[in-house]
């Protein structure tokens, strides 16, 4: 690489590779439960946010800007409907599972872990995607509102009715699991 | 903490952890730097400013491929790196008739289409190029340069893209991927519907089109029986190749795909012409809005499985953009009539600016939080 902005522009796109990827790729996963297309979307992500650079754009904040291409590209290109539920994608042999949380792992047994994503998968779409986007991704209710084109206000509202719908698909059967 | 205690009066944060947890997934490494690795032959290949890569990203460029053993998309990737990265951006906006319109059709198409690596990919970009034909056919009938040798090449190409991606669905069929053949099905369902609103539409009065495509109740059966009478050509076409008439919800995405494209095209001709007086404009930009909230809400009715509702939207959005066109090609609309001064007045401006029409296609949102592609919520 001769050019310096040219070797500096690399390097920022490979950093954002290196620290979104795996959250793209999850988040795209998730919302279209298909783990083959998810791939190809992430990386179709990634080299729109490269032909942004390459025609001028400055991206100063690569993560929401990332989660927000990648949303335009289901909503856009992606119209399947959803065939396997979250729980049978994660229970398939094909995803890693971080080991990150590995305290909360042996506090939550298979089991559970399976009732919460069937919880999730029964929720609408509207909320669903925003408690994935708030509680799996960790995103601010600021970030969503830009990525989902809404604002910031109907955001938190579905985040609060998305937890109250969570909580009640999840409560009155907890004590049994 | 115990799993009863998360949901059971636990708070907002043990909620939060809980569902990280349970939804933790990451790719596989081998995966993981096999991205990284395409991702940074890409960059190599489309360097920044624009410029004619060095002989070292020529060098990788050249690895890249070859090190995929795909000799033919390898013969044309190279082409393109020869024509320059600044042509093949111009060729991702040019129209018929334009000089590198033929390095858009034939190079860069043909090299994402053979890159495509299964029966599902192929298809699908068959049919995303059915829709850029369309889209093109869209534009040019808005600035008037659609004429009928025009039309026929964009109907032959767009007839082979439909082909290619029949022959995948075919082979998704054999191969037993009988869900993914559907929605290859449908697609192309759709953008035969699509088809007959804008080619067949653009012969006439593209209100009338538009009209003629909307049902009186969006029933199901009324659903099937207004798209074939909508489209007679497509009708035609289904008896000659033995396709069973499409089903409520391939016809609502016909008319999804008709208003997408009749609204980016109308997008790029607001964005890159400026011969329509202030009044037009504005009136313009306001149905080309009504035309997006009415296709959001569309989308928004299809998450939730409401054909109906869905359809109801897509042709509110199918109008509100064909209104667009009938209040610039001078015929009575909703919009009001244009004054013949005003006409004449266009018309004069129209022949000293041959602007060329082009603008951006992609999904790719702007920095500010405003989105380039006209979906969303």
């Amino acid at each position: 690489m001769e050019n310096p902005s040219e070797w500096e522009g690399e390097k920022a796109f490979l950093d954002a590779y290196d620290a979104y990827g795996d959250a793209i790729f999850r988040f795209l996963a998730m919302k279209i439960s298909d783990r083959e297309v998810a791939r190809d979307l992430t990386q179709e992500t990634f080299t729109r946010a490269w032909d942004f650079c390459v025609e001028g754009g400055e991206i100063r904040e690569w993560r929401p800007f990332l989660y927000r291409t990648a949303y335009n590209l289901v909503v856009d290109t992606y119209r399947k409907k959803k065939t396997v539920s979250l729980d049978a994608l994660i229970d398939d042999e094909g995803f890693a599972v971080s080991d990150e949380s590995a305290s909360m792992k042996t506090t939550l047994t298979h089991a559970e872990m399976s009732r919460v994503r069937v919880a999730i998968d029964e929720l609408d779409e509207m909320y669903r995607d925003v408690i994935l986007l708030r509680f799996s991704e960790d995103l601010p209710p600021k970030d969503i509102a830009r990525i989902m084109g809404l604002s910031e206000n109907v955001i938190s509202v579905r985040i609060h009715r998305g937890v109250l719908k969570l909580r009640q698909l999840l409560g009155p059967n907890t004590k049994h699991i | 903490m115990k799993f009863s205690e998360f949901f059971d009066g636990g708070s907002d944060r043990d909620l939060a952890e809980c569902i990280k947890v349970a939804t933790k997934i990451t790719l596989d490494d081998a995966s993981r730097g096999d991205m990284r690795g395409l991702l940074f032959e890409y960059a190599r290949m489309r360097p920044i400013r624009a410029q004619a890569p060095s002989r070292a990203s020529r060098g990788a460029f050249i690895s890249f491929f070859t090190a995929h053993i795909h000799p033919m998309p390898a013969i044309a990737a190279i082409l393109i790196v020869v024509i320059s990265g600044s042509t093949v951006t111009a060729a991702e906006t040019a129209l018929p008739g334009d000089i590198f319109y033929p390095v858009k059709i034939h190079v860069t198409e043909e090299v994402r289409a053979v890159l495509a690596t299964n029966s599902k990919a192929r298809a699908d970009w068959a049919v995303e190029r059915a829709e850029r034909r369309l889209e093109e056919a869209a534009v040019l009938s808005l600035s008037g340069r659609l004429d009928d040798a025009t039309r026929a090449e964009i109907d032959t190409n767009l007839e082979a893209h439909v082909r290619h991606a029949a022959e995948d669905r075919a082979r998704l069929e054999s191969e037993n991927e009988l869900s993914e053949a559907s929605e290859i099905e449908k697609d192309i369902g759709a953008v035969r519907i699509a088809r007959a609103n804008i080619l067949d539409g653009a012969r006439r009065n593209p209100r009338i089109a538009a009209k003629a495509a909307a049902p009186a109740e969006a029933s199901d059966a009324a659903l099937t029986s207004m798209q074939m009478k909508a489209a007679p050509a497509a009708t035609e076409r289904a008896q000659q190749e033995k396709i069973t008439p499409d089903g409520p919800e391939t016809v609502a995405r016909g008319q999804r795909t008709a208003a997408k494209v009749r609204i980016e095209a109308t997008r790029k001709f607001l964005k890159a012409r400026n011969s329509l007086t202030d009044e037009e404009r504005g009136r313009a930009q306001e149905r080309l809005e009504a035309a997006t909230e009415a296709f959001a809400s569309g989308d928004e009715n299809n998450a939730r499985g409401n054909t109906e509702g869905a359809f109801s939207n897509f042709n509110s959005a199918l109008e509100a953009a064909t209104d667009i066109e009938t209040l610039i090609s001078g015929q009575p609309s909703v919009l009001g009539a244009s004054s013949e001064g005003a006409r004449n007045e266009r018309k004069n401006r129209v022949e000293q600016k041959n602007t060329d029409i082009g603008g951006s296609n992609d999904t790719t949102p702007k920095e500010d939080g405003k989105d380039s592609s006209g979906s969303g919520d």
